[in-house]
């Protein structure tokens, strides 16, 4: 095989000439093969005097471009400029044919010319004042064009090479590269042969009319390849031989010009198809398989331009098994050496150990892009959407490739083992696929019902995260993996292990600097760390998770689980953006479960902390949406009904506990509509486990409903029994003594505890709803005050200043609301008033009552 | 009407009292009862009744109709008045009533429409009815006519600004003149009522032994504080006024200086055009000025009445209740 190989130093003109004779024997099978058939067959009918009807058209147009230069008829100018660009391309294939692939030297002239006249009009300003608006206009247009034209590589190097020696007559370019064509043409391929070497991926320099050339060169190649995988008889074996050749080289080019116009990329498919029919029948190295390979899944990707589209479910497929098909391939090969950092000449196809370039990571994350868009794409609740395990098993093996590919520590060429990156990249797209998915054994391994050494999904995922943690060099990966680690947590039940892996890692703190996909999986994992907390009781820690992200009114795309409402402030761009982020259905969090878990542990704080200071004037919100919610209740109807929404449902409820109703607000939080519509998709359906939340729930209700009862009626109680109490919100006794105590303690409640008698003795020292109303008048009217005087002096510092009395508008020289004997009352009673409301407010917590300031005597 | 004398005065009018019709002024209480159901406005009505020398009579009363759509307040009136004289009852419109609850009536529309039957109306004054004070067991009635001051300022459309208040030295302790009410009953009526009683034993009156002051004076509280709130709004604005003013001063100062500089180089001064300064914009007409003030006055003037009334109630109530364990009252 490496004769074909050996044979590289030939040059591709001499084997398609070699070619071309044979091929216009065969013209059947042209027929349907290629688009351009037509076309060519009909110019090699007639090559001759299509060359001359070419050339001369080309001609004319030069001449008339040369006379219009004279005449200084820029309208026309553009006009013939713009026609010869036209028949410059319809003449390409003949000058391909003619000349290969050399421009006329006379139309290359013409360029170069016309844009030196074009540049010394566009500098002479005078003359460009004279023209009328139309020259103006296409003078500006033309000399745009021209110069786009002349700027692309190749016009480009023709006409530096035309300007080294400009005087070169035209006439006899003809019979010059009748000359020169052979050597010309060598001289040219190999330097693309040198160009396309070094960077497949990445090359964008040939020219787009060489690329065109050579795309045509390569159809035709093509067609050979065709014919020849299709009636693969023994006879044409010697000359296949020296085919194949070619088709290597043509893969290479193709590669080369990836990802660029004119590049037929069904065409591209099912050429790299029939190459790898060649090789595998030819038993060609592994190495030039998983070349060949590597190239088709590239050339299947490309396939689909426009990164925005989904691919077709059934393309994909496709690729799905190309690329298994690659990794069982190197799984069973180790021989084969992939890598990223493997340059092109490095690599060896033909013996032992192959070096071919290529990443694995790189093919399979795309291919997971893909499936994500896919998911995306189609109806969730169809029968299509099913998640696909094939791309988790892939995943799997790309993973067991790298890791089979560890440096080990005999190993003497270390950089082209797998690097910890790739490993960590491996990893986290394997965590990707697991960390939103809950394992029942996890669940069933704390129970005890399944023996503790069982492997869980926690542990591959911790395994795999702790890789990351302390291998990973760039902080992205790290920051992923620890999001997902405590979503994986979080859904677990992990409550302290997520809590302190999140409290560890700092993440709040420079989250805001990160890119937007990470953001939406903090937003994520915030989430459900506040679910988390829900389950496990810690109402205070559930509503701070869930406090921002339900703050806003962009839930939805705070979690990129599509977009609230038509944002006119978003570019088309952005959206387009937000869509592209979004995540697949079965990884989306239940945005009403989390409306309903913040609300309810809104209600849960926020009540007793509203019946706790009903007349604090300074009271603040806890949570604003919470009480949107209840004032949105109590405008929008007159009439009440019973609820029926889940938010309905909490206010309702919450309403309940303000009266300290426990068991009504129990019924609101817990009953069949908000089973079914939340409490039951806890554990995904996982009845007894639900039940366990709603228990905790019910505890809760009782327990807060407890204290707000008591804040609310601790005014009319004189002392209150702790067995009524416990009768009364069915707790034991002791739940009661401790939940009182707690009060006492944090000084919430003015009361003390009578042990004998089992009862709370209320102390009484809360000011009564008229006493709070004072202090706050006397708050008001202090403040008053005292930015009255504060006006006063404002005025008089300035009549005194400026030394203009009366200036004011009237108020300087009587006192807005004179101290007349009616209003005396008020105003000079306000003084003992305020002085004893503050000092009364600081005793507030001396147990002994001092009724006697304020409110009337007995 | 229009025939009567007036004679000038501090109070600007000879008229002393009010004497009500036990017949008009139940009239009163059954329209403003009944309306009391609907928060949304005041009920109100007209007066009728003669002039006499310096008392005025009122002796009949007919309410205003809730405003319906397509129903002409005035004509409704006219019409009323035409169709009562043919029933001889008193036709001559002498003012009108208005209920209010806990003394919330002070307010622009009242002082509009009380301007425009004293302009019209001489004499006419305006009845206060307050259905809650009533319940709670005192009869609230009170007359109210505007001061001359009063009058001046709310006829100018562009009234309420800071010049006017200062040139008419007005207040809101200045607006209102109070009338005596007196109330009197016809003999045929009092005859009736003498009867009456010997049919009806006489029931006790202990709404006005009411103890529940809580309630009463939270009330007022809340309402002093929604004045005061508005008070500070007007603060704020004066606050932004001087402000302004200062700015001004400084500007003009500056500009003078200039002026002077230019005038020594013998340059034309800077024309002295409007610094671009925007009137700050009063709130709502300077109403928290005066109008607020007269409802907090009178807020205050009813928290004394009934805080001395109140007293006097628990003391009694406490002699009473000697043996009893200690409690506070009011709540």
């Amino acid at each position: 095989m490496s004769r074909f190989f050996d044979a590289g130093s030939d040059s591709d003109s001499e084997s398609t000439q070699s070619d071309e004779p044979e091929r216009f024997q065969q013209p059947k099978l042209t027929a349907a093969a290629f688009a351009f058939s037509d076309d060519e067959e009909e110019t090699k009918r007639v090559v001759r005097s299509a060359k001359e009807k070419r050339y001369e058209e080309l001609k004319t147009y030069v001449r008339n471009i040369k006379n219009f230069r004279k005449n200084r008829d820029i309208g026309s100018l553009l006009t013939n400029f713009e026609d010869l660009w036209k028949a410059f391309t319809k003449a390409q294939t003949v000058i391909q044919k003619e000349e290969s692939g050399q421009v006329p030297r006379f139309y290359v002239r013409c360029m170069a010319e016309g844009e030196d006249f074009i540049n010394s009009v566009w500098e002479d300003r005078n003359a460009r004042k004279n023209l009328s608006k139309v020259q103006s206009k296409s003078l500006a247009t033309l000399r745009q064009k021209l110069r786009k034209y002349n700027r692309e590589e190749k016009m480009a190097a023709e006409i530096a090479k035309f300007r080294e020696n400009p005087d070169l007559p035209d006439s006899d370019e003809e019979e010059k590269r009748a000359e020169d064509s052979d050597d010309s043409d060598s001289e040219d391929d190999g330097a693309s042969d040198a160009e396309v070497a070094p960077s497949t991926g990445t090359s964008k320099e040939p020219s787009r009319s060489r690329e065109m050339s050579k795309t045509k060169d390569e159809s035709d190649s093509d067609s050979d390849d065709i014919d020849w995988g299709s009636d693969s008889d023994e006879s044409d074996y010697s000359d296949d031989d020296q085919d194949q050749y070619p088709s290597m080289r043509d893969y290479f080019l193709k590669n080369a010009a990836r990802g660029k116009k004119g590049n037929d990329r069904r065409e591209m498919i099912e050429l790299l198809h029939e190459l790898l029919t060649i090789a595998e029948q030819h038993n060609m190295t592994p190495g030039m398989i998983v070349k060949i390979k590597f190239g088709l899944t590239a050339a299947i990707f490309d396939y689909n331009l426009a990164i925005r589209y989904a691919m077709k479910p059934d393309l994909w497929e496709k690729v799905n098994q190309r690329v298994e098909d690659l990794l069982d391939q190197l799984l069973t090969t180790p021989d084969v050496i992939v890598g990223e950092n493997i340059l092109e000449e490095n690599e060896s196809l033909e013996e032992p150990p192959y070096r071919v370039r290529g990443c694995i990571l790189s093919v399979v994350e795309r291919l997971d892009d893909e499936f994500v868009k896919i998911l995306k794409n189609c109806d969730a609740h169809s029968n299509e959407y099913f998640e696909s395990t094939g791309m988790v098993r892939l995943i799997d093996k790309a993973v067991q490739l790298l890791e089979s590919r560890l440096p080990k520590a005999d190993d003497a060429v270390v950089e082209l083992c797998t690097t910890p990156h790739e490993m960590c990249r491996g990893y986290l797209k394997q965590v990707e696929h697991i960390y939103y998915k809950v394992d029942k054994r996890i669940f069933q391994q704390a129970e005890g019902e399944v023996p503790a050494d069982e492997p869980t999904s926690e542990q591959e995922v911790d395994r795999r995260c702790k890789y990351i943690y302390s291998n990973d060099s760039t902080a992205v990966l790290r920051t992923r993996a620890i999001l997902y680690h405590i979503y994986h947590h979080a859904l677990h039940d992990h409550w302290y292990e997520a809590r302190d892996l999140m409290l560890m890692s700092h993440l709040q703190t420079n989250i805001q600097n990160a890119d937007p996909v990470t953001k939406i999986h903090y937003n994520r994992m915030m989430v459900q760390l506040g679910l988390c907390a829900f389950r496990n009781s810690q109402i205070r820690e559930a509503h701070n998770a869930l406090l921002d992200i339900q703050s806003s009114p962009r839930v939805k795309e705070l979690l990129a689980q599509g977009s609230s409402q038509r944002r006119d402030d978003l570019t088309q761009e952005q959206e387009e953006l937000n869509k592209l982020r979004e995540m697949p259905y079965h990884m989306h969090i239940n945005l009403e479960l989390l409306e309903c878990v913040y609300l309810v542990s809104a209600m849960l704080i926020e009540v007793p902390y509203m019946a706790a200071h009903e007349f604090d004037a300074r009271r603040r919100l806890i949570s604003k949406s919470f009480h949107y919610q209840l004032r949105n209740s109590a405008l929008k109807y007159d009439l009440l009904g019973p609820p029926e929404l889940m938010r309905e449902h909490v206010v309702a409820a919450s309403k309940a506990m303000r009266r300290g109703d426990w068991r009504a607000c129990r019924d609101f939080v817990i009953d069949k509509t908000m089973n079914a519509k939340v409490w039951d998709r806890f554990y995904n359906g996982d009845q007894p486990r639900a039940d366990k939340v709603r228990a905790m729930l019910t505890r809760k209700i009782q327990e807060e409903t407890l204290r707000t009862y008591l804040f609310t009626y601790s005014n009319v109680y004189d002392s209150v029994s702790m067995v009524t109490m416990s009768e009364l919100f069915e707790l034991s006794v002791g739940d009661v003594h401790s939940i009182v105590s707690k009060m006492i303690i944090n000084a919430e409640l003015m009361a003390s505890l009578d042990e004998p008698s089992q009862t709370v003795v209320m102390h009484r020292t809360e000011p009564s709803r008229l006493q709070s109303m004072a202090l706050q008048l006397a708050d008001k009217l202090a403040n008053f005050v005292e930015n009255n005087e504060r006006l006063l002096e404002m005025k008089q510092g300035r009549d005194m200043y400026y030394g203009r009395g009366g200036g004011g508008r009237g108020f300087g020289d009587r006192p807005p609301f004179p101290r007349g004997d009616r209003v005396g009352g008020g105003q000079g009673g306000y003084g003992r008033g305020g002085g004893g409301g503050g000092a009364w407010g600081n005793r507030r917590d001396n147990r002994g009552p001092p009724r006697d300031q304020r409110g009337p005597r007995r | 009407m229009a025939s009567r004398s007036r004679k000038g005065g501090d109070n600007d009018s000879h008229i002393t009292h009010v004497q009500i019709d036990g017949l008009a002024m139940m009239k009163i209480i059954k329209h403003c009862h009944q309306d009391a159901s609907t928060p949304a406005d005041d009920a109100q009505g007209v007066l009728l009744g003669l002039i006499m020398e310096n008392k005025l009579e009122v002796t009949n009363c007919f309410p205003f109709p809730r405003s319906i759509d397509g129903v002409d307040d005035d004509r409704y009136q006219l019409d009323m008045m035409r169709l009562l004289r043919p029933v001889n009852v008193d036709y001559l419109s002498v003012g009108w009533y208005q209920s209010a609850s806990s003394g919330n009536y002070i307010s622009r529309q009242l002082l509009e429409s009380q301007q425009q039957y004293q302009e019209s109306i001489e004499e006419s004054f305006v009845i206060i009815y307050d259905p809650v004070k009533t319940a709670a067991g005192a009869l609230s009635l009170k007359a109210y006519r505007l001061t001359k001051q009063a009058m001046e300022l709310v006829k100018d459309k562009g009234y309420f600004n800071f010049d006017m208040l200062r040139n008419l030295k007005v207040g809101h302790e200045n607006m209102f003149q109070e009338l005596k009410v007196v109330i009197r009953n016809s003999h045929l009526v009092n005859a009736l009522l003498s009867e009456l009683s010997e049919v009806f034993p006489e029931t006790l009156n202990l709404e006005a032994m009411d103890l529940g002051t809580a309630p009463v004076l939270q009330r007022h509280l809340r309402s002093i504080m929604d004045c005061t709130d508005e008070m500070s709004q007007f603060h704020q604005f004066q606050k932004q006024t001087v402000k302004q003013q200062l700015e001004k001063t400084r500007y003009q100062q500056r500009r003078n200086v200039e002026n002077a500089a230019r005038k020594a180089r013998g340059e034309p001064p800077l024309p002295d055009e409007d610094f671009n300064f925007k009137p700050i914009q009063p709130p709502r007409d300077l109403e928290p000025g005066v109008i607020v003030g007269g409802q907090m006055a009178i807020y205050c003037q009813q928290i004394n009445n009934f805080c001395s009334q109140a007293l006097a109630k628990l003391f009694l109530v406490d002699s009473l209740h000697q043996n009893s364990p200690q409690r506070p009252l009011g709540q």
